[in-house]
């Protein structure tokens, strides 16, 4: 099993930052996550047409809140096994956006930045 | 190249329209019902008939929807390596939008007691459902988070 090399973008970061101060025991799930998905990206719901690409949601439950997957925290992420890298795109909590639109605009956002990062 | 999913045409319409009968048929008479529960006429003596009666047509019912966003998923992953057009993500989502214009008008019948709960939470876990599908299809589906997803995806 070959780990693909992690990309963590700005907007994942800041996303991760905003929910361990809401939920600080959160840290050692999302780590364990990471983990996961950087072995094995095939995980999530897939988002289909990105081929040679893999982009997927995962769901992540909470478990020292009580709180399930269904519940829980939404994980975007796009991987390229043939280049070995994988970029975490997006991290949320199931509600904290109030609609759609704000997902989407949220993850243009967090696309943008990389695309900013990869020019410079 | 799947011949499953190629060889059918307008196969997201045939999935769409098959988890549409799955899904639509009992939300009608299910409304009723809640509404039945929820009056102060029926609340008093019908509800012990009412809730379980209710809970067993609701967790039927969420077996359906989760059955058909199986189906819909397990058509995402097989065409995931051949299809650049997302214009079945686009029909995946009306019909998500459908389905939960018919779930959100629940929550609001449910009554408040303690004995109404699991009603209340079968009822949430498949709206839960629907709009992660529904969000899924928004994102997938969006020319310029495609575009954008491509280029990081060439950048990486």
């Amino acid at each position: 099993m070959t780990l693909l090399e992690p990309v963590l973008t700005a907007s994942f970061e800041a996303g991760r930052k905003k929910l361990l101060k809401r939920y600080p025991l959160a840290e050692s799930a999302i780590q364990k996550a990471l983990g996961i998905l950087a072995a094995c990206p095939e995980t999530g719901d897939a988002y289909p047409g990105f081929a040679p690409a893999v982009v997927r949601k995962t769901r992540l439950g909470l478990a020292r809140y009580g709180i399930g997957a269904r519940r829980g925290l939404r994980l975007l992420h796009l991987a390229r096994p043939d280049k070995g890298k994988i970029a975490f795109l997006l991290i949320y909590k199931k509600g904290d956006f109030k609609t759609e639109a704000a997902v989407k605009a949220s993850l243009v956002q967090a696309l943008r930045e990389y695309l900013g990062l990869a020019a410079d | 190249m799947n011949p499953l999913i190629f060889d059918v045409p307008e196969w997201a319409d045939y999935i769409c329209r098959m988890s549409a009968v799955e899904c639509f048929p009992d939300i009608e008479p299910l409304l009723s019902s809640i509404r039945l529960t929820a009056s102060p006429l029926a609340g008093g003596r019908l509800f012990l008939l009412q809730v379980p009666a209710l809970t067993l047509a609701l967790w039927r019912l969420r077996r359906q929807h989760a059955a058909s966003i199986a189906k819909l998923r397990a058509m995402f992953l097989a065409c995931d390596k051949e299809c650049a057009d997302p214009v079945c993500l686009s029909k995946v989502h009306d019909l998500a939008a459908t389905v939960l214009s018919g779930l959100y008008a629940m929550p609001p019948l449910i009554p408040k007691p303690f004995w109404a709960a699991p009603i209340r939470r079968l009822t949430e876990s498949m709206i839960i459902e629907w709009e992660d599908l529904s969000e899924d299809c928004a994102i997938a589906s969006d020319p310029d988070i495609r575009a954008l997803l491509n280029q990081v995806s060439e950048a990486l």
